[in-house]
């Protein structure tokens, strides 16, 4: 009796174990970006813990003036890029790609949009509530924000993506199409290539397993 | 064996035939208009207008070629839906390029326009104001 139940839970285990060998391509997204180890000591000994990198506190507009900051983003998942409202060559791409996300997650509470304009002497808040209202999405869901030129070229560090004036592109500056997933302990969990619609079709598939896994553990 | 070998070369002659020819005035539009138009024509909500079947493009004919060249702004009805916002530029395409864009335009988005000539193009570009 002992040992068939003993079995039974080894049974039982290795059932879980294979079925997380196959969730984990989708669910196991790793946390991106440096880690720091630090050392500390519990009860005499040395333990090492591992600091995850993670966006900072930030502050910025969004098209309805309202301030959006981390709290904005309170339990949710949020995709995020840089883009400028007049730039010619990718945004419009990224755009449209992103729509098909706001479309897809529609329902969902736990996904959420943040769009920075790197173009903060133009794309002032008024002109962020023309672009937002003609592509029809509106905040909370989808925030397109600016604030200091600073603030935003630092922001997009901590993002690991890149945002630079350069007078000689298309536009007046360069910055990656990325879409950047970020899960709700503020850590980067994806980069996609936000102008390839397989590498959309990915995010999307990849962030809806993370969020049935969420749903499991609750 | 000649004859073997002129044959396996007519073979591959149809072959490379069935090949679609390259296409300039599409080349042009992957590069330079897609982004924003879209590569069913279609635009983008209220922000970029259509060029499918765009009633914008029939009654101005005459200044599509220098929309290309010089971009532009302000607003602008098309298809009964009001657009305003900013189109770049294409100062380095040449008459010969806008020709070929025009007349890939008419056969991916409005088979019934009529098919603009290089001399045609030449002489709206001398009028752009
Ligand atoms: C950065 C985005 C962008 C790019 C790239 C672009 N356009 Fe436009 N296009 C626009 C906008 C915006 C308007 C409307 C301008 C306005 O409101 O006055 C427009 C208007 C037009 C119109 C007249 C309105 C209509 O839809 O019939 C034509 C024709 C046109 N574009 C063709 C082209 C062609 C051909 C190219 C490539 C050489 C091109 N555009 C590249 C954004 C763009």
């Amino acid at each position: 009796m002992r040992f068939s139940l003993f079995s039974l839970i080894v049974l039982i285990s290795a059932i879980f174990q294979t079925s997380c060998v196959e969730y984990k391509s989708e669910n196991n997204l790793p946390i991106l970006g440096p880690r720091e180890p630090i050392e500390k000591e519990v009860d005499g000994k040395v333990v090492v813990d591992t600091i995850y990198h993670t966006i900072p506190n930030f502050s910025f507009t969004n098209q309805d003036g309202n301030e959006v900051t981390q709290k904005t983003f309170a339990n949710s998942y949020y995709i995020t890029d840089f883009f400028f409202t007049s730039c010619p060559t990718i945004c419009p791409v990224m755009t449209k790609n992103m729509l098909i996300l706001y479309d897809d997650f529609e329902g969902e509470e736990r996904v959420k949009f943040l769009s920075h304009t790197i173009d903060t002497r133009h794309d002032s808040v008024e002109v962020l509530k023309n672009y937002a209202s003609k592509i029809e999405v509106s905040a909370p869901k989808w925030n397109f924000v600016t604030g200091s030129k600073e603030d935003i070229y630092g922001i997009a560090e901590s993002y690991l993506a890149s945002a630079a004036e350069d007078p000689n592109s298309p536009g007046g500056y360069i910055h990656s199409g990325a879409f950047v997933l970020i899960d709700p302990n503020n850590h980067i969990r994806g980069y996609y290539d936000g102008t390839q619609p397989q590498a959309v079709e990915k995010l999307k598939r990849e962030l809806k397993a993370l969020l049935k896994n969420d749903e499991k553990l609750k | 064996m000649t004859k073997n070998l002129s044959s396996l070369f007519l073979i591959v002659g149809l072959f490379g035939a069935c090949n679609p020819l390259p296409n300039p005035g599409k080349e042009v539009y992957v590069e330079k208009c897609q982004n924003c138009h879209g590569i069913d024509g279609n635009g983008l909500k209220g922000l970029y207008p259509p060029l499918t079947n765009a009633d914008y493009i029939k009654e101005n004919r005459e200044r599509i070629a220098c929309i290309i060249m010089n971009g532009m702004e302000g607003e602008i009805m098309v298809n009964g839906k009001v657009y305003n916002e900013k189109m770049p530029s294409n100062p380095l395409l040449t008459e010969a390029e806008i020709t070929n864009l025009l007349n890939y335009i008419n056969s991916a988005f409005l088979p019934e326009n009529k098919t603009f000539t290089l001399k045609e193009v030449s002489n709206n570009l001398r009028d752009c104001k």
